[in-house]
């Protein structure tokens, strides 16, 4: 939907320009309301609530990049005494309890993107929410109503007297993209009408992860082709980031779209690939270590997947388990 | 249903365990409640104690932006 708003943008667009300023970016700041941090078991029975707050949207605002405001919930959510179970299932809201998908949240992110000599900042005040030079300040997206629904690796079983730490990673990576097309109406987007640079978003990227130790994360920029070639680094238009953990285990796999200034539309019938706009689905790891995902939410949902998904810079192609789908190669830039 | 049984078996154990007088016919704790629960039990009037919430587990949170 997105991207298909995008095209209807290029067409509209006069054909001196050079191309729409568009990139990804990651925000110095992202604030969202976080209303409800919940496990539930393999059924969605059982619900357990380990964080919860009842104020009106702004007043559940959570500054994901401020230890100061990540330490709110923590406080809150310290020793939370829940019923023994095996829990499956983690949830985080960012609405309050009634809403739905069709209702919308606001979401204020800050940052900067440079084109060139030209330096782009987030800015209230600009009708797309970047201004041309200044100092980068919050700026609030309409989003619709969701959060994070995850899947934990391994189940999280509470007996009586259990005591255990759950650990929420956030990613912020390229959360953030702005482009001069964008359209209004684009979900999760400011839009400037042609007159400036967009502002767009997209949920964080949240991974439980129960154990010790610090996991890290694991990032490739994925560029295709519908025909035999090496797909280069300035067509990448995607991206998959893997969680891993300290033993050097991929124990989650994130995916999405990618935009720069050269990336191809993922309409590009030549580059552009399958659609990145959605999560992991299954995963698992192949004898050799690298690691074979599908993403979407069942086979008929035609998105990325991968057989063979290499730990370092590789050549492969790419088809998700649908009869129908099409085959890209592909070719993955470590980060 | 298992499950629940022994709970509820363990929270009668850990309330005879932590003071209560000789009380016969003990009703013990409601595993669901939470909390401690202290005053009369039992229907000749011995008075017990219950400490804790030992039919519940604990979970911390942590979030770590990466």
């Amino acid at each position: 939907m997105k991207r298909t708003a995008l095209l209807f943008g290029l067409a509209l667009a006069t054909p001196a320009l050079a191309g729409p300023k568009q990139s990804s970016f990651t925000p110095t700041a992202y604030q969202y309301p976080i209303t409800r941090i919940s496990l539930f078991k393999a059924d969605y029975s059982g619900e357990q609530v380990l964080y919860q707050c009842t104020g009106a949207a702004d007043a559940c605002l959570i500054d994901v990049t401020s230890p100061a405001s990540i330490q709110t919930i923590e406080d809150a959510a310290k020793s939370v005494a829940l019923e023994p179970g095996v829990y499956a299932y983690l949830q985080l809201q960012s609405c309050p309890a009634g809403t739905t998908g069709m209702d919308t949240m606001t979401v204020r992110v800050q940052g900067s993107v440079t084109f060139g000599e030209d330096v782009y900042n987030t800015n209230e005040a600009a009708t797309g929410g970047m201004a041309l030079g200044g100092v980068a300040e919050p700026a609030s997206i309409a989003l619709g109503c969701g959060g994070a629904h995850a899947a934990l690796t391994e189940p999280l079983v509470v007996t009586a007297g259990s005591e255990q730490t759950l650990t929420l990673l956030v990613d912020l990576t390229n959360v953030n993209w702005t482009d001069s097309m964008v359209s209004s109406g684009m979900g999760g987007c400011r839009s400037a009408n042609g007159t400036g640079q967009g502002l767009c978003t997209t949920f964080p990227f949240i991974v439980p992860y129960l154990g010790a130790g610090n996991p890290t994360f694991e990032r490739y920029l994925v560029s295709h082709l519908k025909n035999e070639g090496i797909p280069a680094l300035s067509d990448a238009n995607a991206s998959v980031a893997f969680a891993v953990d300290p033993a050097g285990t991929v124990f989650y796999i994130g995916v999405s779209p990618f935009y720069s200034q050269t990336s191809p539309s993922g309409y590009d019938p030549d580059k552009g690939g399958p659609d990145y706009n959605t999560s992991t689905r299954t995963f698992s790891t192949n004898a050799d270590g690298s690691i074979a995902f599908q993403t979407g939410g069942s086979i008929e949902d035609n998105r990325a997947g991968f057989t063979a998904f290499q730990r370092t810079s590789h050549d492969g192609t790419c088809k998700n388990e649908g009869a129908a789908s099409s085959t890209w190669v592909y070719h993955a830039f470590k980060q | 249903m298992k499950l629940s049984l022994a709970l509820v078996a363990g929270v009668l154990v850990a309330g005879c365990g932590a003071g209560s007088t000789g009380a016969k016919n003990q009703n013990g704790g409601n595993p669901k409640d939470g909390g401690n629960q202290i005053g009369n039990v039992g229907a000749d009037g011995g008075t017990g104690q219950q400490t804790g919430n030992p039919a519940k587990g604990k979970v911390t949170l942590k979030i770590r932006k990466v």
